[in-house]
Formats: C-alpha cells, sequence, structure tokens
C-alpha cells in the first residue's frame, strides 16, 4: 500500500477517533491517535506526521494551546493541522486560525467526504 | 327675561319667525275688521282693504314656506312689505291712521321680544308711544294729513328694520357660539374617548417633551414602570433601561444627540432589583432638526421571552446534542460505503440512502442551529479583509463533486478586472454564497449553475443563475420566510429545511446588504446579493437589534 502521508488525530472520543483513523487509512493515510493532548504533543514531536487533525474540548489541556504549543516547538511547527471541534463559533475559529491552524472543521457540519477533500487539499498544497 | 335652553338654534329661528308671523296675521285680521268701523266716506276704504289683503297674502304665503322664512336674505322681506303698505295705508287712514301704528308697534314689539332685545322694545314703544300722542294732538287742530304722522311711518320702518337686522344678527350669534359650544363638548368627549381607549391599552404610552419632562401617558405607562403617576416627571428617571449586557441606556440622549428616525427594540427594564424585558418602539417628532417629542411606546415581554428562549434554546442544545453522534453516523456509513465495494450493487445503494439521510439530518440541525443564532442575539460580526472572487472560486471548488454527480457545469465569471478586498464578515459570505450554489445544484436537474461576480459603485455585486425549475412568481414573495418550501411537503422531491433562503436573507442583511430574486423570462432562478464594500452599521436606524443599539450607544 502507497502510504499518502502520515496523519496524527487527537481527540478525547475514542469513537470518533477509531472513525477518523478507518476512514483515513482506507484513504490510503497512516494514521496515528491520541486520546488527549499531552499524549498529542510527546506523538507529535516522536512521529512527525504531516498532518494532525486536532480536538479542541479535550481534557486536561485545551486544543488551542496544543495547537500553540505546537507551533512554537521547531521540530513541529511545521507540521500543518486542522482543527476538528464541535464548537462553531466565532472566537474559536479566529484563535485556531491566528494560532497557525491550516483548517477549522466543525465537526459535523461537514461531512466525512468533505473532511477528506479538505486533508487532500491542504496535504497537496504543500 | 329667564335664559332659555337653545337645545336646537334652528328650531329656535323656526319657532320665533312662525311666532311673529302669527301675531301678524291676527294683527292685520283685527285692522281689516277695524276697516269697516271706520265710515266709508271718511276713508279710500277699497284702496285700504287692497293694501291689508296683500299683506295678508304675503304673510300667509311667506310664513308657510320654511325655505323663504328661514332663509337669511329674505329676513327683511316681511318688514318690506308691512311697513311700505303700512305707510299707504297710514297715509289713505288719516286721522285714523295713529291705530294702523299700534299694529306696528306691537309687530316691533314681538319681535323685539322672540328676539330678546328688550331694550330696543322698551325705548322704542316709549318713543313711539310719545311722538303718537303729540300727533293726535296736533292734528286736532289743522285740517290736513298731519307731517309728523308720515316721520313716524318712515322712522317706523327704520326702527322695524333695524331690530330685524340686530334680531337676526343677535341669532346667528347665538347660532356660532351655541355651535362652538357643542363642537366643544364632542372635542371634550371625543377626547375623553380616546384617552379611554388609551388607558385601556395593556401597552405603556407616553410622550415627553424636549427636555425629557413627562407630559402625556397612560394607565398601562404607570402600572408597567411601577409608579402612580408619572406626570412632570423626567423619562430617564422613571425609565431605567438596559441592554443584553445590563449597560445602562438613556433613551432620551440618543435621541437628542443622534437624531434618529425610530428605533424599535427588545431591552432590559429595571424595578425593584428584578428585571423585566420590554419592547420599545421610539418615536420622535422633530420640527425641523430639533426634536420637540419624543414617543414611547413599550410593551413587557418578560413572560413572552421566557417562553421562547426556553423553546429555542431547547432546540439549539437538542440539536447541538445531536451534532456529535450524527457525525459519527455519517462517517461510518461514508466509510462503510468506501469498504463496500466490489459487493452487491442494492447494497451499497442501501447504504448511500442511509448516508445520505445522515447527511441531511446533519443539514437540518446545522440550519436550525444557524437560524438559532439568527434569531437569537448571538451572531457576531467578525470583520476583515475579504477577497470575494477568491472566495468564491473556492466554494465552486467544493462544489466540484456533487455538481459532476448531477452532471451540471458550474462556471464562475469574475467580471471585476482590478478587484479590491472590502472589509466584511468571510465567514458569512461563505455561508451566503454556499447555501444560494447549494440550492441553485439541488434545484436544477440537468444543465448549468453560473455565478457572476460585478459591481457597481456601493456594491459587489454576485448572481447566482441556473437553469433549473425556476421559481412561480406566486412562490416569488415567499421564498424568503422562515420554514417556506415551494414544494409539497407530501410530494416534495427535494429534501430541505425551508431555512437556507431565510439564513442567506439574515445574514446578507446583518452586513448590510440585500438579497433578491430575478425575474427569469427564459428559464431557471438567479439570485443576486449586494455586498456593500464599505460595512455599515449605523445609518438610520429603521429595525435597530439590540446589538445594533449598543453599538450605536456606544459609538458616543
Amino acid at each position: 500500500m502507497s502510504k499518502k502521508g502520515k496523519v496524527l488525530v487527537v481527540d478525547d472520543d475514542a469513537g470518533l477517533c477509531q472513525l477518523y483513523k478507518l476512514t483515513l487509512e482506507q484513504e490510503g493515510y497512516e494514521v496515528f491517535t491520541a486520546n488527549q493532548g499531552e499524549e498529542g504533543l510527546s506523538r507529535a514531536v516522536e512521529l512527525k506526521p504531516e498532518l494532525i487533525l486536532l480536538d479542541i474540548m479535550m481534557p486536561m489541556i485545551h486544543g488551542l494551546n496544543v495547537l500553540d504549543i505546537l507551533k512554537a516547538t521547531p521540530e513541529t511547527k511545521d507540521i500543518k493541522i486542522i482543527v476538528l471541534s464541535a464548537l462553531s463559533d466565532e472566537d474559536t475559529m479566529n484563535k485556531a486560525k491566528e494560532f497557525g491552524a491550516s483548517d477549522y472543521i466543525v465537526k459535523s457540519q461537514a461531512t466525512m467526504a468533505e473532511v477528506m477533500e479538505r486533508i487532500a487539499g491542504i496535504l497537496e498544497k504543500k | 327675561m329667564t335664559k332659555r335652553k337653545h337645545s336646537d338654534v334652528f328650531f329656535e329661528l323656526e319657532k320665533a319667525q312662525k311666532l311673529s308671523g302669527i301675531v301678524a296675521e291676527l294683527a292685520l285680521f283685527v285692522l281689516i275688521v277695524g276697516i269697516f268701523l271706520i265710515p266709508a266716506s271718511e276713508i279710500p276704504r277699497l284702496q285700504i282693504l287692497g293694501i291689508f289683503g296683500g299683506v295678508l297674502l304675503f304673510t300667509v304665503v311667506y310664513y308657510n314656506f320654511p325655505r323663504l322664512y328661514l332663509n337669511p336674505k329674505f329676513v327683511l322681506l316681511p318688514d318690506l312689505v308691512y311697513l311700505t303698505g303700512s305707510a299707504f295705508a297710514v297715509m289713505g287712514l288719516g286721522k285714523y291712521g295713529s291705530f294702523l301704528l299700534i299694529y306696528l308697534y306691537l309687530l316691533i314689539m314681538i319681535d323685539a321680544y322672540i328676539f330678546n332685545l328688550r331694550q330696543l322694545s322698551i325705548i322704542t314703544v316709549a318713543c313711539i308711544i310719545l311722538l303718537n300722542v303729540v300727533a293726535f294732538f296736533s292734528w286736532r287742530g289743522s285740517g290736513g294729513l298731519p307731517f309728523i304722522l308720515l316721520i313716524q311711518t318712515y322712522s317706523l320702518i327704520a326702527i322695524a328694520a333695524v331690530s330685524r337686522i340686530f334680531a337676526s344678527f343677535s341669532l346667528s350669534m347665538r347660532d356660532q357660539k351655541l355651535e362652538l359650544e357643542n363642537l366643544n363638548k364632542k372635542i371634550i368627549a371625543d377626547k375623553k374617548e380616546s384617552l379611554d381607549l388609551i388607558d385601556s391599552l395593556g401597552d405603556g404610552i407616553l410622550s415627553c417633551d424636549k427636555d425629557g419632562k413627562i407630559f402625556l401617558h397612560n394607565k398601562s405607562a404607570a402600572e408597567l414602570l411601577g409608579t402612580k403617576d408619572l406626570q412632570g416627571k423626567i423619562l430617564a428617571d422613571v425609565f431605567s433601561l438596559y441592554d443584553e449586557d445590563k449597560i445602562a441606556i438613556d433613551l432620551y440622549k440618543i435621541f437628542k444627540e443622534k437624531t434618529p428616525r425610530l428605533i424599535r427594540s427588545d431591552l432590559y427594564f429595571k424595578r425593584k432589583n428584578s428585571w423585566y424585558r420590554f419592547y420599545i418602539h421610539l418615536n420622535p417628532v422633530y420640527h425641523g432638526a430639533e426634536m420637540t417629542t419624543l414617543i414611547v411606546l413599550f410593551r413587557d415581554i418578560t413572560r413572552d421571552k421566557m417562553l421562547e428562549d426556553r423553546s429555542t434554546e431547547f432546540v439549539a442544545v437538542a440539536s447541538h446534542e445531536m451534532r456529535t453522534p450524527l457525525a459519527q453516523i455519517e462517517g461510518y456509513l461514508f466509510l462503510a460505503l468506501k469498504q463496500l465495494e466490489g459487493v452487491e450493487p442494492n447494497i451499497i445503494e442501501n447504504v448511500k440512502a442511509a448516508h445520505n439521510s445522515a447527511i441531511h439530518l446533519i443539514n437540518l440541525t446545522n440550519d436550525i442551529l444557524t437560524v438559532y443564532n439568527i434569531d437569537g442575539k448571538s451572531v457576531s460580526v467578525a470583520l476583515k479583509k475579504v477577497n470575494l472572487g477568491v472566495v468564491i472560486s473556492t466554494i465552486i471548488k467544493s462544489f466540484e463533486t456533487k455538481a459532476r454527480e448531477k452532471n451540471i457545469e458550474v462556471s464562475f465569471k469574475n467580471k471585476i478586472t482590478n478587484a479590491e478586498a472590502i472589509v466584511t464578515d468571510e465567514n458569512k459570505i461563505v455561508q451566503i454564497v454556499t447555501n444560494l450554489i447549494q440550492n441553485a445544484i439541488k434545484f436544477t436537474d440537468k444543465g448549468w449553475v453560473r455565478v457572476t461576480l460585478d459591481e457597481d459603485s456601493k456594491y459587489l455585486i454576485v448572481d447566482v443563475s441556473d437553469s433549473g425549475v425556476g421559481i412561480e412568481p406566486s412562490a416569488r414573495r415567499h421564498i424568503f420566510e422562515k420554514f417556506y418550501r415551494m414544494e409539497n411537503w407530501e410530494t416534495r422531491k427535494t429534501q430541505g429545511t425551508g431555512l437556507g433562503l431565510y439564513i442567506v436573507k439574515n445574514l446578507t442583511e446583518r452586513l448590510g446588504g440585500k438579497v433578491e430574486c430575478v425575474l427569469n423570462k427564459k428559464i431557471g432562478t438567479t439570485f443576486r446579493v449586494h455586498f456593500p464594500k464599505e460595512y455599515k452599521n449605523e445609518d438610520d436606524i429603521q429595525m435597530a437589534s439590540e446589538e445594533e443599539l449598543k453599538n450605536f450607544i456606544g459609538s458616543f
């Protein structure tokens, strides 16, 4: 199987994590998961994925903080990050963009097909 | 003389005229009889009888036609006839002329009494009696017709005429006075009626003068504001209004300094430490540039708002909670479809149907949440520089798959040569244009969807046209209404919530733009959106939301 790239999914919802993992694998990506922010940070440094799907509302570390740290760390600052959240308020969206997220997808506002398209689009740009 | 009550001036005049007519007839009759008592050799009896007969005939005719005796133009006619007749008769009667004069005095007295001119009657009668006595004695000495008798007759004519004029004048004065009184009474009654009506309203109404002092209010206004009397109080002292952030608002000051035409808004009102929701309608009255009166209409909507908030909040929370499981259902069905390649086609079809339904459900909850945000207060405008051409290109790209599936050609033509970015809310623009293109694709079976971007001096204009089923003229009026769907609910072919265009309209207006459905003669539908090049929020406030009002207040 020719891998399209490494993707790290950081989400505290195990079901959703599993869903994205399966779907992305089906699409031909190599997928890793992390169930909380801290784990996400360490996995990012360790794996150096091309792309991270990042949830916002997680226990321990807030997703926006994870994003901020990732973008401030030299080893991880070039990783494309798509924020994937249930939050649809403009404040959070603007903040995510400000912190350097490549895209912001509201969970369930976008269909899975759209999520896949956007991931592909962002990885293509590289 | 006692004051008579006049309920109807017209009737009064008629009565007076009739009475004087009857007296005149009676007196004439007595006179005619009297003529026969004088020896025929001493007077030209036939000539005098002719004069009296003529006058009597006139009297009978005149007083039997209200059109004559009630007409002010003819009010002097009987006097003229009587006195001219009398003058001739007096001359013919010679020494008996004095008796005829008695008839004339009687006439004047009656007139004076009826028309309420007592002084005139007393003076006249006194003078005439004196003159008459003098005449009678002076005549006894000489042989011919005494000169003084002639003078008397003509002066009587003059006095009678003047008395008539006075009478009709005083009557018309009385007319006017009574009319004015009646009018006044009617105005007072009318005013009371309208005040009663205003008082019985459940809404509060008050108006204050140019210094903010309340000069008129209804009962409900006092009740709603929790005071007994508002008269003379200053608006700001009794009407403590707050915006949604509980920042005090002085309505009067806003109008005084900013001179908007009209404000309608939901605001908070504080009374004895509890909060009420008021719907406020403010209508200032301007004389030139200065506001002279401010009319405030307000309604207690605390209860309505509470119920409304509760129900919309329920829908919003329910929709929000449904999002996560829905996303998973949709995601797994998407995955399943990917994994099902090579399986029996009808199984794939079934899963596809389930997947489509899941997507529909997701769109529905999203629409409901957007509408909740629009109807509620949480739509804020995040301004930044946006290049509309780029935004539209991106949106169109996201529809490529869907368009290909339906075999629809989606194109974009940017007619603006050197496009400048405008300051607006990108997310809302995306939502608006996406909704329109989505609709265009949905209602087009095959053919094309064309998007064009153009500009005029003030606006960027986006047209979204399709070659689809089009919109019937009868439906055109309703398409921007909430939950309106063109198709019959039971026989519909397309899925939808009927919220898309409602959202488009509201978001566009929030950005200061407008959306319309352009009449297409041949085929399909065109929606045209105007986005202002300069985002403005506080021009003439026609319908100010709380947010707008707040911005507005914050600006000074």
